[in-house]
């Protein structure tokens, strides 16, 4: 065979050089097509490119936190259920009756109900958010579609309605990635929120197109972190003590409303903090508005004369008067045209009287001229020292009460002020003050959170040794003595070798810009005297029932509270 | 071997290993759940593989003179074994009839005439007496080039079939056709496939998912939408061998007509472009042993080849990232199909023989 003419081969070469040039030329093209790609756009998108296909975004929700009291008891706990999630698209209208009928037996909804959530919803809802394990496999087992069965959380409250409107609520909303979480909506709940919620974990597994799962392991793009504990100071026997009284109370003396506190006057742990009428938390859509209110934190009311107790440390403090200071009240005292004085049914005029007599026969003559001695400023500025009309750093939510600004003060409010009109307080604010008392002048703030925990460790504690000296020791030891007044001859046996102050307040109640023929009633007091460890306020409102005061209503709640207090705590004998 | 010949069976073995490492990940799935045995593709790979070895090593013993001489026979070997798609041991598969099924054994008849109708058209132009100042040597020469294209694209596999037309492009352009015949030629070529376009519908719906791949993203779209996620999501490093997530049945034929993709998604930009040299090396190779010849048919043969895995390579990724219209073309050594890994890696033998033969002619 001959071979080609030599001209024709070299065109041969220099054209198959000329496709080598281009097909190398292209192969730069793709490159950097490729580079574009994978580089650029790629690093730009990451690991999104795959989202709607392989990747499937699953949201771990976190296990809210446990709610303790101090000795480890169970007062609000997250356990894990099941939610039955309808897609009524996706129920045919000839299979709905059904549909409806199989989950009715299961669920124990009415068919019609049912039927009528299909018929009114068109977006996916929820049809029951808190079945069993036990009910969630029966539906499974349906194999319904548009009917998903889903993982849920259940809020569960072991002792019902105690120490409700401490605990507060949880309720189901539209959390992460829209999925349904608790959230607290009243109460401890509420206001560690973000303690108890914890954050949810993101997990990314992989899944071919007919939804198997892929041999390859997710990736937690976020893990999840559950809420923490929280321990609160609260001791559910002394609360179920303090709720039983106060109830009974209560009903007995058709109030209102009451409420009634327990602390440590030392380490202004609240033990007991109750407040009527109350609700269960485990079934919180039942609940009426007005049973939300804490009275203990959020009732703000004219103390009346509980309120002497503040005015007689001030009045010592100041040195105007000594504890055996005569005071004399000699009948109406006119100020601006307003008449003060003390009723003949309690006892007016009183006379000549000693602090202990003053307190004893709670005489508004007699305070008011303390008031007097003392004058606008230095009252104003020992409400202000015993926290009166400011905000305190209370774990729930609290009203600030009310006090007059201080250059709007007449002579009429000062005499007012002296025995507990024409300001308003909060229970809180009140067992607050008797605190400083009872505490040798020392105030340490009440609390009702005393720990927050992760997996079973105090993480933070709140524990408040010291943090001011109000009045000094003496000024407290002088007035606890004077405090003993009101209480004389009211202390059952048993309670008063311990020796319990204290003082009661009986004021007009407030309603619709007019005082109304019921009072607020309240009692605050501590014991024992010597060495005060139990403070105990109790105020009930509006009770209807004939000598609707003070020492009727409240003083024997507080002793009932006190004489199982002593029993259980087993204090020792002075 | 050695000097040319042995680059030539090196880069082709680098190339066939890589192929079997990603073979075998884009596989071990579907593996897993058709066969029960996740192993059971690549098995069948790597037996192809070793087929390929021995027909390498065949191929590169044959004189070119002799594969010249029976160019005319092998095309007719060739065309017959395509003629078997017409009859009972034909297997239709996807729409298309493709393979030849033959006593627990089935092959692809086109990748055959890929390679024959090289050696065939090289023999022909080379043949001192083909009148290159003919019009009528260049229309029959045409005519002669139409029967495997027409025969492959109405199987149909239009990727295959554009395939050998640009490599028998190659060989037309290099084999001297005058510039007065490529005026007309290109323009009927380019008529040609305009018409086929037009009239196969699934071409015409390629093309205009290609223009618009959200048009149809569960249809025609389907394949290159998910062919790009796996390519994107490779970035510069990739996710590493085996941890592609297209592979698993979100991009179908990842194993075969995408497994560019699943490459892409694995080893990133940094180790496509070294996959990417590596064909290149070979071409540029193949095309400098076809250069350095001094026999015409040596010199165009070799273009040929290496031509037709250049082209495959390049349509193959074009497609894979995007660049051209889905159509099903394997990438040579890489995709799962016994017949096209046998195939290329005895065109490599034939390759490595012509620069044999040049080393012994010095």
């Amino acid at each position: 065979m001959a071979l080609q003419s030599p001209k024709n081969f070299s065109t041969q070469k220099t054209r198959i050089k000329l496709v080598l040039g281009i097909i190398i030329f292209f192969f730069f093209c793709l490159s950097l097509h490729l580079f574009n790609l994978q580089v650029i756009q790629g690093s730009r998108e990451g690991e999104k490119v795959y989202a709607n296909t392989s990747q499937n975004v699953d949201i771990l929700l976190p296990r809210r936190g446990t709610i303790y009291d101090r000795s480890g008891k169970v007062l609000a706990q997250s356990v894990d259920c099941y939610r039955v999630d309808i897609r009524p698209a996706e129920i045919k209208p000839e299979n709905r009756p059904d549909v409806a009928s199989k989950l009715s037996q299961i669920l124990r909804i009415p068919e019609e109900k049912i039927l009528e959530l299909f018929a009114k919803y068109y977006e996916p809802f929820p049809l029951d958010r808190q079945i069993d394990s036990e009910m969630a496999d029966k539906v499974k087992s349906l194999s319904l579609p548009g009917v998903d069965i889903l993982p849920s959380e259940k809020r569960v409250y072991p002792y019902g309605a105690l120490a409700a409107h401490i605990l507060g609520f949880v309720h189901p909303d539209f959390g992460f990635n829209g999925r349904e979480e608790l959230f607290g909506l009243e109460g401890i709940e509420a206001a560690f929120e973000s303690t108890l919620h914890g954050n949810p974990g993101v997990v990314v597994q992989y899944f071919s197109p007919i939804g198997e799962k892929l041999p390859i392991p997710p990736s937690q793009m976020q893990p999840v972190e559950n809420g923490k504990d929280i321990v609160l100071t609260i001791d559910t026997t002394i609360q179920n003590i303090t709720e039983t009284a106060l109830e009974k109370a209560v009903q007995e003396k058709k109030a209102r409303s009451g409420c009634a506190i327990v602390f440590d006057v030392k380490s202004g742990e609240i033990l007991a903090l109750a407040s009527f009428p109350d609700f269960d938390p485990n079934n919180w859509s039942s609940v009426k508005k007005e049973d939300l209110q804490n009275v203990a934190t959020q009732f703000s009311y004219e103390p009346g004369s509980a309120i002497k107790f503040v005015v007689g440390a001030a009045a010592l403090e100041e040195g105007v008067v000594e504890p055996d200071t005569i005071v004399e009240d000699d009948g109406p005292i006119v100020i601006d045209g307003n008449i003060f004085s003390c009723p003949s049914e309690f006892g007016g005029p009183h006379g000549k009287q000693n602090l202990y007599q003053l307190f004893k026969n709670s005489c508004n003559v007699g305070f008011i001229k303390l008031g007097q001695m003392l004058g606008i400023d230095r009252m104003y500025k020992y409400f202000k020292l015993f926290g009166f009309g400011s905000p305190s750093n209370f774990e729930l939510p609290a009203s600030l009460g009310k006090i007059t600004p201080q250059d709007e003060w007449s002579k009429s409010d000062l005499a007012a002020v002296s025995f507990g009109y024409g300001l308003e307080v909060t229970p809180l604010q009140l067992a607050s003050a008797f605190q400083i008392i009872s505490n040798d002048g020392k105030y340490v703030p009440l609390h009702i959170v005393k720990e927050i925990r992760e997996n079973g460790k105090a993480i933070e504690s709140f524990d408040f040794t010291f943090t001011k000296q109000v009045i000094s020791k003496r000024t407290a030891l002088q007035l606890r003595e004077a405090l003993k007044g009101p209480v004389e001859g009211k202390v059952p046996q048993g309670l008063d070798q311990y020796g319990v102050f204290g003082k009661t307040g009986t004021a007009r109640a407030w309603k619709d810009g007019q005082y109304t023929d019921l009072n607020n009633t309240t009692f605050v007091g501590a014991f024992p005297i010597d060495n005060p460890r139990i403070g105990i306020l109790v105020n009930i409102n509006e009770p209807q029932v004939e000598f609707a005061y003070a020492v009727r209503v409240c003083v024997p709640v507080f002793m009932e509270i006190a004489a199982k207090i002593v029993d259980i705590m087993r204090f020792p004998l002075p | 071997m050695r000097g040319k010949p042995l680059t030539i069976f090196l880069l082709m073995l680098v190339l066939a290993g890589v192929g079997l490492i990603i073979v075998g990940s884009a596989t071990s799935w579907i593996s897993l759940k058709e066969f029960n045995d996740s192993f059971y593709m690549l098995k069948k790979q790597a037996l192809s593989f070793l087929l390929g070895l021995i027909s390498f090593l065949i191929l590169f013993s044959i004189p070119l003179n002799t594969l010249k001489k029976y160019g005319n026979w092998i095309m007719i070997v060739a065309l017959f074994l395509m003629a078997l798609l017409l009859t009972p041991f034909a297997v239709n598969s996807g729409g298309s009839t493709r393979w030849v099924y033959f006593s627990g054994f089935q092959f692809q008849p086109s990748e055959v005439v890929k390679l024959a109708a090289i050696i065939f058209f090289s023999a022909l132009f080379s043949n001192t007496s083909f009148n290159r100042g003919s019009w009528k040597a260049w229309a029959v020469a045409a005519l002669l080039a139409l029967i495997p294209v027409a025969c492959i694209a109405v199987e149909p596999d239009i990727g295959s079939a554009i395939t050998i037309l640009a490599v028998l492009s190659i060989l037309f352009f290099a084999g001297g056709m005058p510039i007065k015949q490529m005026i007309v030629g290109i323009p009927v070529i380019a008529g040609g496939l305009a018409v086929i376009i037009l009239t196969v519908p699934y071409a015409k719906a390629r093309v205009l998912s290609f223009a618009n791949p959200g048009l149809d993203p569960l249809g025609t779209g389907y394949n290159q939408i998910q062919s790009l996620i796996g390519v994107k999501a490779g970035g510069l490093l990739g996710r590493g061998l085996g941890l592609s997530l297209q592979k698993f049945q979100w991009l179908p034929q990842a194993y075969n007509d995408f497994i560019f993709s699943i490459l892409a998604e694995e080893i990133g930009f940094l180790g496509v472009l070294a996959v990417l040299g590596i064909y290149l090396a070979l071409v540029i190779v193949g095309f400098q042993v076809g250069l350095r010849s001094r026999q015409p048919f040596n010199s165009l043969l070799a273009a040929g080849i290496s031509g037709l895995l250049a082209i495959q390579a390049l349509l193959h990724i074009g497609v894979s990232s995007g660049a051209l219209p889905v159509t099903g073309i394997t990438l040579p050594f890489l995709s799962y199909g016994g017949t096209s890994l046998l195939i290329s890696m005895a065109a490599c033998g034939i390759l490595a023989r012509i620069a044999k033969e040049e080393v012994s002619a010095l």
